[in-house]
């Protein structure tokens, strides 16, 4: 096999052994790797979508893609597969860095974990072996100390993806940390790591990942590479300003959600943006293996704040900064900072603190409940509560387990800004039509990135979308949807779409590995693996009355700002969403649809 | 003329193009073990380039006994495997580490340029890697500096 | 009197983060406007061939101008302007 390397590493953390085994090859084909590949493995291994998502069945897997680790696009990326505690979907958590790579390197496609160790361990691959070690005298560290501690007594120039103190406590949106400052965020993929014990992956690769076709697949680099250097997010404004480049055009848009979704206009917006960024706290700009953007941000605060590390991206700035009604941008900079040492979604967390604060402020909770005061602005109490919530202390217990059941706890569900019982990030669907059919049909729950329409609608890529209108949307959506389903599989990062798509990423794959892909076959195994993720909900007991969004967004206009007087006008997209995907008026595939793509009901 | 490759770690952002454009022309694979040219990357965020400087006054020359290497029309010290005795006094005598030795193919490996059209400065996405005419390659730094000065002798002017 | 608000690299074009500007009755008038007072730099990225050129995202009171006539969109005394460079994230 070329781009693939055909092998994955099975660890059965319960008895500690460790084997090797071949890829199947027909699954690599339909389903590409990552995010496709990952689910499909989970699902026809493990089979029961009912599994306790923090008990030993629910296998943990850390799989690249076929274009990972080669000089394609972007190409650094790999993904953590499980179900999801935090919302009892499927998850499948992305991240860049220079771990992905790393895996390929030392010759293997994936690692799948079953069961539960005994005792604290952690994986150390070095090419062709593999072990478990002790991992006891590691309980406890952050992922920075982790990470130092386990170069210091394995290869310096080892790959680490590790947990912190949050993984280990269960907190249900802890996050997987590699590279110390890269996150595989979402869904809780580190709490479920925490539950098997398993505190690292550590991993030293010294071979190499052929492909097919070298002379082809340079030639179709080459071209895609063109295109980025041509293109003006790409090649200026990511470099320049990041990701948070976005806080004030959403802000002029009236879209960037203010005070838990309160309002979508925040006032302070400049001081939290890529810009104040760029002119206060940035040290340099990073890129991943094969990146020529380099968007990430190396930063530094002082004073109060004090600490380094990367960040914040535009969401985590959003989550601590305006869902909080936070404009310190040394306070929600350090908030990113300690989730990666501590190991927590940025967005979970700074948007179920965002919660919290509305329950604050409308009394439903207290001081005697908090601690603390814990008022919208409150930034020294926000960076707390980010600690209590890694130690699972006081009110940060209850935090631990996101907006949707402290605000259930509560008794007032709808303060939860969450669909599927995942937060949404930062923007408002009154204001951006395409974001609300996004959040209420995402299959991992309150999700931005897998069907980001905010390009068309906002940035004007690839085309201008009015951000109000509705008839086009559920068309644009599936296609924003398979194709990034597509590129999550490949080990390409998503950001090359601003200037690429399926023809350069059919290309880059049918040079590297030898299957003929076309464009039309990257959008069908998009579908597929789309279509997997949904009948894996289904089997989970999601239905169509969980594609909704909370009643405020549908029912409550956005009181002030440019987009004021607009609500979300979801209930008329979702029929043509249901019909455009091939499903019935229950959201639910059918039977035609499956025999197209492959797929048998779970 | 001979050329020399110029690093310039400030504009490097650490991507790994070099390494990988380096290995798949010489081993016919992505595998950044065996690229000739590595990239170091820091936790401040800066990231160095470390490819053999060809120097004039070659350790590595000087300390393999077997003649397995030896500077050829270009002015690039380059390895005759068949000469190599995998000894690898070269490794530990090249002060900066930019020599290797593969225990697969049982020779040290270094940069040779790619006889003259070197694959790392074709993909490097910044130009922190350049091939340029030896005796002028520092003439552009000093380029690059005084349009800083000139610029900052405008301000203090107006 | 029309606010105009200038973002990312539009400030370095713009010499500023702001400015005010009277009587203008569109947006392509607006930018003729702001290229007589901010110099070349910002008329080569904001103009082309005398209207709104396609490097710039322009809002006025929050709605793109691409959904409201363009270069055409006509400008009252207290609307906003905001200008962007093309920009992505996510």
């Amino acid at each position: 096999m070329t781009g693939w390397t055909g092998k994955v590493l099975r660890v059965n953390l319960a008895d500690g052994t460790i084997r090797k085994e071949q890829l199947r090859t027909r699954d690599a084909e339909a389903y590409i790797g990552a995010r496709g590949l990952g689910s499909k493995y989970w699902v026809d291994e493990v089979k029961d979508p009912m599994v306790d998502a923090m008990g030993p069945k629910n296998n943990l897997l850390f799989v690249t893609g076929p274009l990972t680790g080669t000089m394609a696009t972007s190409a650094g990326r790999y993904e953590v597969v499980c179900k999801a505690p935090l919302t009892g979907t499927l998850a499948a958590s992305n991240s860049g860095g220079y771990f992905g790579p790393e895996l390929k390197y030392a010759g293997y496609d994936m690692i799948v974990f079953e069961g539960k160790s005994p005792k604290p361990v952690y994986l150390y691959i070095y090419n062709d072996t593999a072990e478990l070690r002790d991992a006891a005298a590691l309980w406890g560290k952050n992922t920075h100390e982790t990470t130092d501690a386990i170069l210091a007594e394995t290869d310096p120039d080892a790959k680490v993806a590790c947990i912190g103190p949050a993984g280990e406590k269960g907190v249900l949106f802890a996050a997987v940390i590699n590279d110390k400052h890269r996150a595989a965020g979402r869904s809780g993929v580190g709490a479920v790591m925490g539950s098997k014990n398993l505190k690292a992956v550590a991993v030293r690769g010294t071979k190499g990942v052929r492909v097919a076709d070298t002379a082809a697949f340079l030639a179709t680099v080459r071209a895609a590479r063109e295109k980025l250097a041509a293109n003006p997010v790409t090649s200026a404004g990511l470099p320049a300003y990041g990701t948070n480049v976005l806080v004030n055009i959403l802000n002029q848009a009236g879209g960037l959600p203010t005070r838990n979704f309160q309002t979508g206009h925040f006032e302070e917006a400049d001081d939290i943006s890529g810009e104040t960024l760029s002119a206060t706290l940035l040290v340099a700009k990073k890129g991943c293996a094969g990146c020529t953007s380099a968007c990430g941000r190396v930063s530094k605060t002082t004073g109060t704040y004090a600490g380094s590390g990367e960040g914040p991206e535009y969401e985590s700035a959003w989550s601590f900064g305006a869902a909080c009604g936070i404009s310190d941008l040394s306070a929600v900079t350090k908030a990113n900072f300690l989730c990666n040492e501590l190991g927590i979604d940025t967005i979970t967390m700074g948007s179920t603190i965002a919660c919290a604060m509305e329950l604050f402020e409308k009394g439903l909770v207290t001081e005697a409940d908090t601690g603390m005061d814990l008022s919208f602005g409150n930034a020294a109490s926000m960076v707390e509560m980010v600690k209590k919530t890694a130690a699972r202390e006081g009110f940060g217990d209850r935090l631990a387990q996101g907006s949707w059941r402290l605000a259930s706890e509560a008794g007032h569900p709808e303060l939860s800004m969450t669909t599927k019982k995942q937060e949404m990030p930062a923007y408002d669907p009154r204001a951006l039509q395409g974001m609300g059919l996004e959040y209420a049909t995402s299959n991992r729950g309150g999700c931005h990135v897998r069907g980001y329409l905010t390009s068309p609608e906002i940035l004007g890529l690839p085309q201008k979308l009015d951000p109000d209108s509705i008839e086009e949307k559920p068309a644009w959506l599936k296609a924003f949807q398979d194709l990034t389903a597509s590129f999550d599989s490949s080990g390409v990062c998503l950001f090359t779409t601003f200037a690429i798509g399926g023809e350069e990423l059919a290309a880059q794959m049918a040079a590297a590995t030898g299957v003929p892909y076309t464009a039309d076959d990257i959008m069908k195994a998009g579908e597929r693996i789309w279509n997997l993720e949904r009948l894996f909900n289904l089997a989970a007991g999601y239905t169509k009355a969980s594609d909704t969004l909370p009643p405020r967004l549908l029912n409550e206009p956005i009181p002030t700002g440019p987009a004021k007087g607009k609500v979300s006008r979801l209930p008329e997209m979702l029929p043509g969403y249901y019909a455009v995907r091939g499903w019935d008026e229950s959201g639910v595939p059918t039977d035609e649809k499956l025999q197209e793509l492959g797929l048998s009901r779970l | 003329m001979e050329k020399v490759l110029l690093i310039s770690p400030e504009k490097c952002i650490g991507c790994g193009s070099c390494e990988m454009a380096c290995s798949i022309e010489k081993e016919g694979e992505f595998r950044p073990a065996l690229s000739r040219i590595s990239v170091h990357r820091f936790e401040g965020g800066q990231n160095v380039p470390m490819a053999c400087l060809q120097c004039e006054d070659a350790a590595c020359m000087a300390a393999c006994k077997t003649g397995a290497l030896s500077r050829n029309e270009q002015g690039v010290v380059a390895v005759d495997k068949a000469k190599c005795i995998g000894c690898r006094m070269c490794v530990m005598a090249c002060p900066f580490g930019n020599i290797g030795y593969n225990r697969v193919s049982r020779a040290s490996f270094k940069c040779d340029q790619c006889g003259g059209d070197p694959e790392c400065v074709k993909w490097c996405p910044t130009q922190a890697l350049e091939f340029r005419p030896a005796d002028t390659a520092n003439l552009q730094r000093k380029r690059a500096f005084s349009a800083m000065m000139a610029k900052a002798l405008e301000e203090v002017k107006g | 009197m029309i606010r105009v608000l200038f973002f990312a690299t539009i400030r370095e074009l713009a010499h500023g983060k702001e400015a005010t500007v009277q009587g203008c009755r569109t947006v392509d008038e607006l930018f003729a406007a702001l290229s007589e007072r901010c110099g070349d730099a910002f008329g080569k990225e904001a103009l082309e061939g005398g209207s709104v050129s396609g490097r710039v995202i322009v809002m006025v009171n929050g709605r793109a101008i691409a959904h409201t006539g363009g270069g055409a969109t006509p400008l009252s005394d207290g609307d906003t302007v905001a200008v962007f460079p093309v920009i992505g994230g996510g």
